[in-house]
């Protein structure tokens, strides 16, 4: 929220500290706003094969960054900024109107070396100092799963503001994963966004809710619509929203897709809709990914990549809903899930909603790529029970070399 | 001619079995295409149970009765629409000329009805939006 900044001082310095006060608020929504179709985590093509051999425990998390993007989270910069900000009588200081023209972005992305995520939580094995026992001898600091955020609790203790409005013109945002060398990147252009009524107290909100609608152009021609209401005096998480993407054209997802699957979608879209609403922190909705017209061809002429595209491709086929003049694959992802805990933010929690949503839709929507490669090759009645307890998804088996190692086909990662 | 009844048994399996793939084919059918949207898991819109702010997840949840009609008579007089235009819904046209009048007002062009465009066409937002009197003393 962009209401986190400090008390007034009184000092008649508005406008300068409104604008100190909004800068990283804007800042935040804006990538927040980006996070929208970031794809890089979790996505259906979302790395090569996993290694045969360990990796060394000092490999470069970040392969695909540039020398001067070594460590870079966001570079940002625009043409033109301008913060109107008002006293009346109601409040003590009223910032207006924040606006944000040509704004250019880029995020990136390194996932963290797997010994460092792993021990993320608990480097040492004996837990956080800074965590205190409480009386049963569970960690005070820990979320419970029942607590709820009372963020209007928390928007009272903040001064009285009103951001009327934070408008976003010709945006542009590349969210770049620099943890893989091919770099994938994807960019939202053409963004335009309004985020209206933001105020930290109830009796200036004058009965709407906070509103978000923006519209952007993804990658070369996908378009991208959104709208979001959200009811920050709630007791808990209270938010609801709908995104359309239209028309991402699967080639724009080449560097996506074919470093995982040595395969190319060079054909076909991908339209998205994703629902969700979240009341006192329940969280429900779907997202459907319709994959239009896709055509799966393979990568080089060898004789089983051929065959892995002929397969993807006719099971895209397959699966489609054979209306005239399309052949378009359609599912429905459920969403459920609980956004409570002291520690829940609302604009983190909506951004990462979407963006999870648009990662599992692309997920659904490419799972009718081939399958991943087994480790070693399985015998017939390992497969079989597999199979048929479901307790792994079936797995291609690895073909051998005149040497007799195994050699593991790039999996798809559905 | 006396049919023998193995040859016909082979056959209706046979027929069966073509009848059970037939849904997988790739033959075009007729079928009515999927609805554009994901099925909506809530109502249209809703309150909040502590404030009474409405929450919806599309502008027409959002909107009061016959809004759209009022922002359509709005961009017709600014001739963005055809006269004729009288949907009475958020159509693409309406958006289309909802997203051009923003662009020209120098708001963000989205092609949906936010608080400062309603503000800029002249409507009042209570006679477009579900306003509510807070319900709890919260200020």
């Amino acid at each position: 929220m962009t209401s986190a900044g400090g008390a007034d001082r009184g000092d008649g310095s508005g406008r300068r500290r409104g604008r100190e006060r909004t800068k990283s608020g804007w800042v935040a929504a804006l990538g927040l706003v980006a996070l929208v179709a970031c794809a890089h985590r979790g996505a259906p093509p979302s790395g090569p094969a996993a290694p045969t051999t360990p990796e060394p425990s000092t490999r470069d998390p970040e392969p695909g960054a540039a020398p001067n993007e070594k460590g870079h989270a966001l570079e940002a910069q625009w043409s033109e900024i301008s913060v109107k900000a008002r006293k009346d009588a109601h409040a003590k200081e009223v910032v207006s109107a924040i606006r944000v023209v040509k704004p250019k972005l880029r995020i990136f992305h390194a996932a963290p070396p797997p010994e460092q995520a792993g021990d993320k939580d608990d480097k040492d094995g004996k837990g956080d100092k800074n965590d205190k026992d409480d009386k049963d001898g569970k960690p005070v600091s820990a979320p419970r799963a029942d607590e709820t955020i009372d963020l209007g609790a928390v928007l009272r203790k903040l001064t009285p503001l009103d951001v009327d409005h934070i408008d976003i013109l010709d945006g542009q945002v590349a969210f770049i994963d620099t943890s893989r060398r091919e770099r994938p990147e994807l960019w939202l252009h053409d963004l335009e966004l309004s985020v209206e009524n933001l105020t930290t107290r109830l009796h200036l909100a004058e009965g709407l809710p906070v509103l978000l609608t923006a519209s952007a152009t993804v990658a070369n021609g996908g378009t991208l619509s959104l709208f979001v209401t959200v009811d920050p005096f709630e007791e808990g998480l209270t938010f609801s929203g709908r995104v359309a993407l239209l028309g991402l054209r699967t080639a724009d997802l080449y560097r996506f897709i074919e470093p995982a699957t040595d395969l190319q979608a060079p054909d076909g879209t991908v339209d998205m809709f994703i629902e969700f609403d979240c009341r006192n922190g329940e969280l429900t909705g779907g997202v459907k990914p319709v994959l239009k017209n896709v055509k799966i061809r393979p990568d080089d002429k060898g004789p089983f990549t051929v065959l892995k595209a002929w397969i993807a491709d006719a099971a895209v086929k397959l699966v489609s809903d054979r209306v005239p003049g399309r052949n378009a694959v359609t599912t429905v992802v459920p969403i459920r899930g609980s956004l409570t805990g002291p520690d829940v933010q609302v604009w983190p929690a909506i951004f990462g909603v979407m963006r999870n949503a648009f990662v599992q839709g692309l997920t659904s929507g490419f799972a009718y790529l081939p399958p991943p490669t087994a480790e070693s090759k399985e015998g017939v009645v390992t497969q079989g029970v597999k199979a048929l307890t479901g307790s792994q998804p079936p797995r291609a088996q690895p073909t051998e070399t005149e040497g007799g190692a195994p050699v593991r086909a790039p999996a798809a990662k559905p | 001619m006396r049919l023998r009844p193995g040859p016909m048994l082979a056959l209706a399996g046979w027929a069966a079995v073509a009848g059970g793939l037939a849904p997988a084919c790739g033959h075009v059918h007729d079928s009515p295409p999927p609805p554009a949207a994901v099925p909506a898991t809530k109502p249209d819109h809703e309150h909040g149970v502590e404030t009474g702010l409405t929450v919806a997840s599309t502008p027409q949840g959002l909107m009061r009765d016959g809004a759209e009609s009022r922002i359509q008579e709005r961009l017709r007089a600014k001739e963005l629409l055809p006269a004729g235009h009288r949907t009475g819904q958020l159509d693409p046209d309406t958006r289309e000329a909802l997203r051009r009048y923003q662009k020209r007002a120098g708001l963000p062009a989205t092609g949906l009805p936010s608080y400062e465009t309603i503000r800029s066409l002249g409507l009042p937002l209570d006679t477009i939006f579900l306003a509510v009197e807070p319900r709890s003393g919260r200020r």
